[in-house]
Formats: C-alpha cells, structure tokens, sequence
C-alpha cells in the first residue's frame, strides 16, 4: 500500500482557505512564542513582574483560542472542495451506518457533498447521543414538505436547551460547538438548513434541502 | 544537544532560536535551505527544527539533506496548511516528527525533550547497538530469522526511533500485536505505557470518553471527571487493534486528535497535548475498507505513513523449528513436566503443515502436542493427531455450512454459561482465531466475543 496521497487541497476556494490557515499560522506561531518568552522574562522581575506576567497569560490564551479556530480552515476547504454528486438520503444515511426509518417509497435524490454530508450526520447524531450515552440512539425520520426535503433527527434521552441556537456559537474551545458549527457549514454549502430546536424537552435537529425540480417526464432532473 | 532552526521569517526565527535556549539547549538558526545545508556540516546540530516553506525550497529538502551528509539529525519539520500532505510526507521523507503551527511552547519542549534522551542514550551506547536479530534468532520477543522476518526486523528498527505512525498488516495470528510492542520497546517510549485499545471491542457510545476522558457533568451519567486513555498513554503508546473497526464518528474526532495533536475531555475547553506514538493493525485490506467508505482516506493517510506487513507463517516456514521450541520452553517453563525437544517425526509433521492460522496456531498445536506427549519430547503421533484433529490443512470455510464444523456435546441440565463457553471455544478454534468470522458465525457481535473473552477469561 504505497499508494500516492491525495493533493493538499483541490484547488479554488479549498485551496485558498488552506493557504489562509497557513498565512495566520506564521505570525500566530510568532507571536506565541514571542510572548511565551516575555512571560519567562517577567517572572524574573521581582516587583511587579507576577502581575503582568499574568496579562501576558491572558493574552497567550487569546492567541491560543484563535490558533484553535483556524484548525477549522482545513476542515472548511475539505468541504469547500468535495463536489457535489447525486444521492439520497436514504443512501447517505446507509453509508453513514445511521438508520433511516421507513419514509417515502421513492426518496428524492438530491445534489448534496456526499462525505461532507455523511461527517455532518454522523457529527449531528452523535451530538444528539452524546447528551445522554446510556439512552437509545436518535430517531431519523425524512419527510418532503413545501418543496423542501426534510430529515429530522430526534433525541431519545438528554434534556433539552432552553437556547439551542447558541450550541452552533463558536465558543472558545468548546469542542461541539466546533463540530456543529462545521455540520451547519456543511448542510449549507448545498443549500441546506440546519435547526436545533427543543420539543417536549428533547433536542431535535431539523435539516432541509431544496427538492430539486422535476422534469416534464415526471424523473428529477438535476 | 545542538539545534539548528531553520525559518525564514527573522523575527519568527529569532523567538524560537531564543525559546529553545531557553528550554535548554545550544541553538543558532538559518533563513535558507542552503545556509542550512552548510550549517549541517559546520555546526553539526543533533537536531533540526525547519519550516516547511523556504525561500529556496521546503523543509523535505532539509530532511533529504541532513540524510544525504550521514549525519544522524533529527529533523522536525514546522507546517502551517494542517493538510495531511505536510505533514505525512514530512515524515515519509524521514523527518523524525512534525509539529504544526502556531507552535505550541509544550509540544515543542516535549519534542525536544524526547530527542535529548535519545541523543543522551546514543552518545553513551555508541555503537553498542541492538544484538544482531539473525545470529539471536529474533528481536526484543519476536521470534524468527527467517529472510522475510529480517527484513521487518530491519524496517521496525528503523521506525522505531521516529514518531512516526506505523500500520501493522497481515493474517490474523502473524504477530501484530507482538510487533507493535516491539516498536515500543525499541523506542525511546519504552519506560511509558504501552496501551491497547480494540477498536472492535468499544462501544461507540462511550468510546469517547473512555478514550479521551470527560468532565464532571458533560454528560447524564457523568458524575465526576475521568482520565481517558489518551491521558493514561501519555508519552507512551497506543496501539490501536483492528483499527477498522473504529466507529465512523470516532474516525472523525481522531483524525483532528492527530492534525492537532490534541485533544479535549468530554464536554471540556482545555486543551491537551497529545503525546503519543499510535500504532495500528488490521487484519483486513485496509484500502479496501476505504474503497467501501467504512474507512476514512484521510484517516487511513494519517495513519499509514509507515507501513509494515508481516508474513504469514507460510512464507516463513524455516521459522516453524525456532518458533516451536520457543514455545516449548516457555509452555515448560510454567508447567515443568520435563520437556525439552521434538522428536524429528513431529518437527516433521510441523513443518509440512499449512498454518492458515498462523504463529498462535503454532503455538495452540504445541501446546495440545504437549498435553498429548510423555516427556521429554514432543511425539510425533501426537503432533499429527492435534494437526488433523484441528482440521487445519482446510482453508477457512467462507460458507455458513454447519455440516463441516466440529460438534460440541452438551448435556442437560449443563449451565447455559458453561455451553456458550463450549460452543465460543469450540467456534474461535475451527475459525483459527478469527474473531470476526466467529461472531458472524454465532450471529452476535465483535463487540459480544470480545466480552464473553473477557468474561471467560479465554486466551485470545
Ligand atoms: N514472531 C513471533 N514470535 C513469538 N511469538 C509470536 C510471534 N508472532 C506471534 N506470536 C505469538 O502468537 C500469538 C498471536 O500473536 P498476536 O496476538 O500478536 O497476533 P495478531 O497478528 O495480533 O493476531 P490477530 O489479528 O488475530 O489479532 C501470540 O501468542 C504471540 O505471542
Ligand atoms: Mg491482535
């Protein structure tokens, strides 16, 4: 298995988001190390030192919240840079090893980024879960409503959030605010919705596509 | 020890040069992949942190460099794009690890650290080197001299200085585990943890956590904060088993663990260094599992930078002899009945027999000869009659055709325990140790072999 790897990113806008991780990276590396030792210095001023060396911490943390956030650029491009193809969610939940229940005979196929897709369903599920480990896993149901295709995603244990909304904020740090930050940018490069929302004290994700127009034979076309 | 920063950027430059002395050492730094190479052969730094985007080339041409000169300088290469080309292809060209930026002052000290002590370690054994695996018969626990087992022997001695990832294929009983502690012991790890975690064997609910801890509250259940084994395997290894087996949105959370190379508890903001040389094995093709997207390519990149494949026993049968009387004496050493050879007819026997089982097949059939024999050789009857007894001149049945299995027998009123133990034995032995095919075949989980294994307290 000598196989060559696969290019760094797949050119336009991937790529110009990888070069932007690396363009932030350079002056985020200096700085860090810059101020890391100017700290080391402080500590060795015996009046006053103690206390700037503190600022100094502070501002560290700053740096190092924001040399975090750019990690998000190379999963960014990686999305950015999958093509679209044509699928259904029926398929892209199989391939994700979440099941689908029963829906519509006949799934819509849909223009979607089938591995972004799959990270993002598999991120959202796994949100869900994760809020309450021991319960069943969450309920996926697909329905087509006002030309729209739609999937739910309901929890089965947990408690609800009074604020769903705010789990998508990017806080500093907090890893699932991350991944469901990323989820979103997914489902919406394909012209997607993404909602948490609270029903009956459980968390609910709905995701919606724009169902693609019918062609006069009566097939999709796309 | 002497370190040689080569970056571009002054300023950037002149930090690190700094911070390094501060952390305690010699340093001088180069703006060029030129300066540097002159530096090289001037300076003669131990180690070489360069930045992967040069004036005149790119931290690869640093690595090929420092190679080219002979001289025995760890290049750690700095990469900003978080891409897995960077950072892979550092390392496949034979850059010793890689550390991204922004540069963390703690992963850079602890990557420093890791290289006095083993610069220290070779300064003082110069030369004494390992003992020579052909003329011992195997290396740190492997056993063989066989052609195809120097040449990993060759290619694991080699890996194991670096932090390099290492993928550890073949059949299932050819050794993978054996050789993934013998990277461990060969490295300069070998007085951390060497942990295993099976991937198969996980549940995928709480998998996260027991990997990588979780905070009080991050979840129902969570009633106080718990290490992971990310933390417990600090500066250690981790080998992960049946790595294929990895649930899907666990594949996700390591992939960034390894571009970041760190890590979160559960439902916690504080960032963890990782500190880790991963090892992986399978027993499956892997790029085929990643054909069928059960695996992730860019996973399987992070992963595979440096592969190793092991034999089958078949293609090493000049190691059957060495590997039975191994085992002999270690069987011996714990039950003292006084054995202390073969007779030729059962080396014989041994010998033409196909072993889709492999090394712990061998060793199940020199045990079971053993049980067999009077003391104080291994007789030749009773090496035939555990060879055909096993079946094992079959190739595995790919069919469900119970008809070909061995049967148990169970009498009434028997424990239900104790018939499952019969009839999970009795499966794991027909299938060679094939976990997977076993549990296919009982209709119930990887996951629920693993535990009955654990409750049974059955050798795997
Ligand atoms: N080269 C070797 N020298 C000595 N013992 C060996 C060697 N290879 C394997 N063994 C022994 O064979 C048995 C199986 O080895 P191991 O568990 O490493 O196999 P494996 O490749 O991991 O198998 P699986 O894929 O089924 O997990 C162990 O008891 C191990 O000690
Ligand atoms: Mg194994």
């Amino acid at each position: 298995m000598n196989e060559s790897l696969p290019p760094d990113f797949p050119g336009g806008v991937a790529d110009a988001l990888g070069t932007l991780r690396h363009a932030l990276a350079d002056p985020l590396s200096a700085a860090g190390v810059k101020l890391e030792l100017l700290e080391r210095r402080l500590a060795e001023v015996p009046s006053n030192g103690a206390s700037l060396a503190d600022r100094v911490r502070g501002v560290k943390a700053d740096l190092a919240a924001a040399g975090r956030l750019i990690d998000l650029l190379p999963r960014l491009a990686s999305i950015a840079g999958e093509p679209a193809g044509i699928t259904s969610l029926g398929d892209l939940c199989r391939a994700a090893g979440i099941p689908l229940e029963e829906g519509p005979a006949n799934r819509p196929r849909l223009l979607l980024r089938r591995l972004a897709t799959i990270d993002a369903l598999r991120i959202l599920v796994w949100f869900l879960r994760s809020r309450d480990p021991l319960a069943a896993p969450p309920r996926l149901l697909e329905e087509s409503a006002s030309g729209r295709v739609a999937l739910r995603i309901e929890a089965l244990g947990g408690s609800g959030d009074s604020n769903p909304e705010r789990l998508f904020h990017l806080p500093r740090g907090e890893e699932r605010g991350e991944d469901l930050f990323l989820a979103r940018a997914c489902i919406e490069s394909d012209g997607g919705r993404l909602q948490l929302v609270e029903r009956e004290s459980r968390l609910v994700a709905l995701l919606s596509w724009p169902e693609p127009a019918t062609s006069p034979e009566g097939g999709h076309a796309l | 020890m002497k370190v040689l920063v080569v970056e571009d950027e002054p300023g950037a430059r002149e930090a690190i040069v700094e911070l390094v002395k501060e952390l305690g050492y010699e340093a001088s730094g180069v703006g060029t992949v030129a300066d540097a190479s002159s530096a090289l052969v001037t300076l003669r730094p131990d180690v070489c942190i360069a930045d992967l985007g040069l004036p005149d080339g790119d931290g690869f041409d640093v690595v090929r460099n420092a190679r080219a000169a002979g001289r025995d300088c760890a290049v750690v290469v700095l990469t900003g794009r978080g891409s897995v080309r960077s950072a892979v292809e550092a390392m496949k060209a034979g850059a010793h690890d890689f550390l991204l930026k922004p540069l963390k002052t703690s992963q850079l000290a602890a990557t420093l650290t890791q290289l006095s002590e083993r610069h220290d370690e070779a300064r003082g054994a110069q030369n004494a080197g390992l003992p020579d695996p052909a003329a011992e018969g195997g290396l740190a626990g492997m056993v063989g001299r066989s052609a195809p087992m120097l040449e990993v022997y060759r290619l694991l001695t080699r890996v194991a200085r670096s932090n390099a990832p290492v993928m550890i294929t073949g059949e299932s009983g050819t050794g993978k585990e054996v050789a993934a502690s013998t990277v461990h012991l060969l490295s300069r790890r070998a007085t951390r943890p060497f942990i295993a975690v099976n991937c198969g064997a996980i549940s995928p609910t709480l998998v996260e956590s027991e990997l990588f801890g979780h905070e009080k509250g991050a979840f129902t259940g969570a009633d106080r904060r718990r290490a992971g084994t990310f933390e417990m395997a600090h500066g250690g290894t981790l080998f992960l088993d049946e790595v294929t087996e990895m649930p899907p949105e666990l594949q996700v959370k390591f992939l960034r663990v390894l571009e970041t190379r760190t890590f979160r508890r559960v439902g916690g903001s504080e960032e963890l260094d990782m500190d880790i040389r991963l090892i992986a094995s399978s027993n499956r093709d892997l790029a085929d599992a990643v054909r069928r997207e059960t695996f992730r390519a860019d996973l399987y990149y992070r992963l595979n930078v440096f592969p190793l494949r092991l034999p089958s026993l078949r293609e090493r049968k000049e190691d059957v002899p060495l590997l039975a009387n191994h085992f002999l004496s270690e069987i011996e050493k714990k039950e003292r009945r006084g054995f202390s050879s073969f007779e030729p007819g059962a080396l014989d026997a041994l010998a033409s027999h196909s072993w889709p089982g492999n090394v712990r097949e061998l060793r199940n059939a020199v045990h079971r000869a053993y049980v067999l024999s009077d003391p104080p050789a291994i007789e030749a009857e009773a090496a035939e009659a555990v060879l055909t007894d096993s079946g094992t001149a079959e190739p595995r049945p790919l069919v469900r055709d119970e008809e070909t299995w061995p049967a148990v027998e169970v009498r009434v009123g028997e424990t239900l325990q104790a018939v499952e133990k019969k009839v999970l034995t009795a499966t794991l032995l027909a299938v060679k140790g094939d976990k997977r095919l076993a549990a296919e075949l009982l209709g119930v989980s990887l996951k629920t072999v693993y535990n009955k294994l654990k409750e049974y307290q059955l050798e795997t």
